[in-house]
């Protein structure tokens, strides 16, 4: 029996990338490919900024702690790769390899100091590495390039293609948001993403069960460093110039958004989510001057009546909707028995 | 030696302003739960607000500053409307900070929607300064001190020594049992976000002439949160000596670097964080107070 | 006297109390015992404006069904929550001086001197501790901080939300007999508990209440004797007649 189920999830599975699949392949030919460059760019940066929102997620969503740094770590990884690319002369992988490496000693050691403390502390402590970050970012001219930032990374080769331009990387950042999104689900089902879970509604009740919570939540903050580093890496690389002013603690404010826009409990939300946040000043240009404060007043509202975000409202309706139909149904089968 | 000194006296008079928007997150998050992202912005504001009625109504002082005052109240009540009572029964705490988030958002906005280009310059109360030989001192500095200590004497009247003080203080640390008495809660965390953006709103009027208007001011934000550990977390008098503490970190900083302020004082921070986490006047106990 | 009739409450859908009539004569210590979730808490936050009701709540002729807590205080009902709920932040006596807010008013200056005195007298230890912050108390002299700020408010009828919860037994001893102490002074008690043996040894009436509707009542003594609660709540520890 347990072979049998196994199997078709995994047919299920394949079936469903099977249409994601295409279902990219078709945006990408119908939609991307007759965009403006600047705006593919956009939607490719929102891609890549899922990856910091992810590790935001595992660490707020399933863990419940705030943590604020997901674009110190993401800049680091952007910037090693960077300099070890352009000043020190390595091949992209290798150096790729060595941003995702850094942000992973970052979030080790800056991890095993803040896990210990309380939930205020610890995201606190986040946001004092953006601003150390900002800071080291913006000046430390001979390894980011200060103000001028680094340029000049190379172009990606995979299978003897080469991505040079913004519309060539879509259909590779969206099956890797995808295979993200399924990494995530995977998490949130085993004991890990269990015992993270359970962290977050009762600590105390947690560890009495033998949950590690120092180590649980240790090994969450390592591995949503692991994601930024490869969103920052991959930024590095896509836009082959980096600059420090990116990686300040507004762009992490609107990491926050971004989540808390698509559904903190949703991963497939938070993807909407960075898109929705990305792209909209593209479309509501004709705001103009008042574009920012109706994205402040949106965020607002939003909290209010939506604090589960859109995928919070959609799963609403969702079940509102199989209320009415299964009400329904019962209702005639009672008639007719009766 | 004079050099020390003057960077003393700075360090401790904006260390002074970094406390009072500290103790102001902290009423907040007594009163209303809530880690209040918009500090700095309502800083700004309080800057804007000095800057629209004096400077480019060119009012009367003591007219400016009733009307400053009134404004400044209003926001507060409006704050509190939109950024606390719908909250009050959210299952996702998560939701009130971010909601500050857009709320500050708007606030920046709104000013500069007032002010044509990002930053325009207030004029300090008493412009010049005092030299005592090579000793220079900016006369604002002395205004900084001298408003804020009265304001940290006004709250410490209040929530200590007067009646409605301590029926706020007790609304704030546990409302149910608070509402069972009769008490006002609403009154009173209404009460609180108004005095917290006076507060804050003075603190960005002092300190607008010392460092230029702009319409974020967040950097002070984040120096009032690192006041909050530095100085232990959750007390009132924790955020005076984190704030003073914070001013003469930065202050003292300038001998070896200009460029990395920020390095250092949240360096320090995450050092706090590692030898003491409960901060200097933190103690460990008091696990259910506020 | 209280009086409730027919009362029902609900949090959203559930309805938690279906129809409780109850009666606290003046003078009179009357409790209300049941098992965990079964409305007891419910029906003092109905009394106290708390939880969403209906029926008919009235105290002394005065119609107090549709007031919220500050109005019930002043009419004189006051309820001190289960938990203690003191404000750990404030001293003793800061406590106590909140506890005043229905009739001193937020603004007011009237004196409460006297009030705090006669809370003192009852309770020595609070007076010791009398500018000590509430954290640092012990279980006992919390739940004694609790009644006496329930007292500051000038009760005619006291609503002791389980006075005896997490206590050890002597200390249980010594809150009730203070219990008994306010009574005998004319303020009309009404107990809930959970130790049923307790509160039926220390009242003059009691009800039993199960999901949300009152079994049974009678005469506190009557009742100690009685089989029926000897099984659902003694554990059969039930004095033989």
């Amino acid at each position: 029996m347990e072979n049998g189920t196994k199997r078709s999830r995994f047919l299920r599975l394949l079936l469903v990338s099977a249409v994601v699949i295409a279902g990219i392949l078709l945006v990408d030919k119908f939609f991307i490919q007759n965009l403006k460059n600047s705006r593919v760019n956009l939607i490719n940066v929102a891609l890549i900024y899922y990856f910091s929102v992810a590790g935001m997620y595992l660490m707020l969503g399933l863990g419940g702690c705030m943590s604020m740094c997901s674009i110190a770590v993401m800049g680091l990884s952007a910037f090693v790769c960077g300099f070890t690319n352009t000043k020190l002369g390595w091949p992209l992988f290798p150096a790729m390899l060595c941003g995702i490496l850094s942000s992973v000693i970052l979030c080790a050691v800056v991890g095993s100091l803040l896990m210990k403390l309380d939930g205020r502390a610890f995201m606190f402590g986040t946001m004092a590495l953006v601003y150390i970050g900002t800071s080291v970012f913006q000046n430390f001219s001979a390894f980011t390039g200060g103000p001028n930032g680094t340029s000049g990374i190379s172009k990606l080769t995979l299978f003897g293609k080469t991505f040079s331009t913004f519309k060539s990387w879509f259909v590779l950042l969206a099956i890797a948001c995808y295979l993200l999104i399924l990494l995530l689900h995977r998490i949130k089902n085993t004991s890990f993403g269990r015992s993270l879970m359970a962290a977050r509604d009762d600590e105390t009740a947690a560890y009495s069960l033998g949950v590690n919570v120092y180590r649980t939540k240790l090994l969450a903050f390592i591995i949503s460093g692991v994601f930024s580093g490869i969103g920052g890496a991959l930024y590095a690389v896509h836009n082959g110039t980096i600059s420090a002013s990116l990686f300040s603690f507004t762009t992490q404010q609107s990491f926050i958004i971004m989540l808390m826009l698509g559904g903190v409990m949703s991963p497939v939300g938070a993807l909407f989510g960075s898109i929705l946040v990305n792209y909209l000043p593209e479309i509501a240009r004709s705001a103009g001057t008042y574009l920012n404060m109706l994205y402040g007043a949106l965020i607002v509202l939003l909290m209010i009546f939506m604090p589960m975000g859109l995928a919070g409202l959609l799963k609403n309706q969702y079940q509102k909707l199989r209320k009415l139909l299964t009400g329904k149904r019962k209702k005639t089968t009672a008639k007719e028995s009766a | 030696m004079i050099l020390f000194l003057q960077q003393t006296v700075t360090g401790i008079c904006v260390g002074l302003a970094y406390a009072m928007i500290a103790m102001g997150l902290i009423l907040l998050l007594r009163a209303a739960g809530v880690m209040n992202f918009a500090q700095g912005n309502l800083m700004a504001l309080g800057a804007y607000f000095a800057y629209l009625f004096l400077g480019k109504l060119h009012l009367n002082p003591a007219i400016a500053v009733i009307l400053a005052i009134l404004s400044l109240i209003a926001v507060g009540i409006v704050f509190c409307c939109v950024c606390f009572f719908p909250f009050k029964r959210t299952k996702w705490p998560q939701a009130m900070l971010i909601c500050t988030i857009g709320a500050g958002t708007v606030i920046s906005e709104c000013c500069l929607c007032f002010i044509t280009t990002e930053t325009k310059s207030v004029d300090p109360i008493v412009a010049g300064s005092l030299h005592l030989g090579s000793f220079i001192i900016p006369y604002q500095y002395f205004f900084i001190f001298g408003v804020t200590a009265l304001m940290m004497v006004g709250l410490w009247l209040l929530f200590d020594k007067a009646y409605c003080g301590r029926v706020m203080s007790a609304a704030a640390q546990n409302k149910y049992a608070a509402d069972l008495l009769g008490i006002p809660t609403n009154l009173t965390t209404m009460l609180t976000f108004c005095i917290v953006v006076l507060m804050v709103g003075t603190a960005g009027w002092l300190l607008a002439p010392v460092y230029r208007v702009s319409n974020s001011l967040s950097i002070f934000q984040a120096r009032a949160f690192a006041a909050l550990i530095i100085g232990g977390f959750g007390s009132l008098p924790g955020a005076i000596v984190g704030g003073i503490a914070v001013g003469l970190i930065e202050s003292y900083s300038t001998y070896f670097t200009t460029t990395y302020k920020d390095v250092v004082v949240f360096g320090a921070l995450l050092l706090v964080l590692a030898v003491r986490p409960q901060g200097i006047l933190g103690s460990k106990v008091k696990k259910d107070k506020a | 006297m209280l009086e409730i009739k027919n009362l029902h409450a609900y949090y959203g859908a559930i309805e938690a109390l279906k129809g409780i009539n109850l009666t606290v004569p003046d003078g009179k210590i009357v409790c209300l015992i049941g098992a965990n979730g079964a409305g007891k808490t419910t029906t003092l936050k109905s009394i106290s404006g708390m939880v969403k009701h209906t029926g008919s709540i009235s105290f002394n002729g005065e119609d107090i069904t549709k007031e919220n807590a500050k109005h019930v205080n002043k009419a004189g009902v006051i309820h001190v929550p289960e938990g203690r709920l003191v404000f750990p932040g404030l001293t003793v006596y800061q406590n106590l001086e909140v506890g005043t807010i229905s009739w001193h008013g937020f603004m007011g200056r009237a004196s409460f001197e006297e009030d705090i005195e006669k809370v003192f007298s009852l309770f020595p230890r609070l007076k010791e501790r009398r500018d000590q912050q509430a954290w640092s108390l012990s279980g006992g002299e919390q739940q004694m901080l609790a009644i006496g700020r329930g007292l500051m408010a000038r009760p005619k009828l006291l609503m002791l939300d389980e006075p005896s919860m997490g206590l050890a037994p002597l200390v249980i001893e010594e809150v009730f007999r203070k219990i008994r102490e306010i009574n005998e002074q004319g303020i009309s008690i009404l107990l809930i508990e959970q130790n049923a043996k307790k509160a039926l040894e220390n009242s003059d009436y009691a009800y039993i209440i199960e999901q949300g509707q009152i079994l049974f009542e009678g005469p506190a003594a009557e009742l100690e004797h009685d089989d029926r609660i000897a099984r659902a709540y003694l554990g059969n520890f039930a004095k033989k007649a």
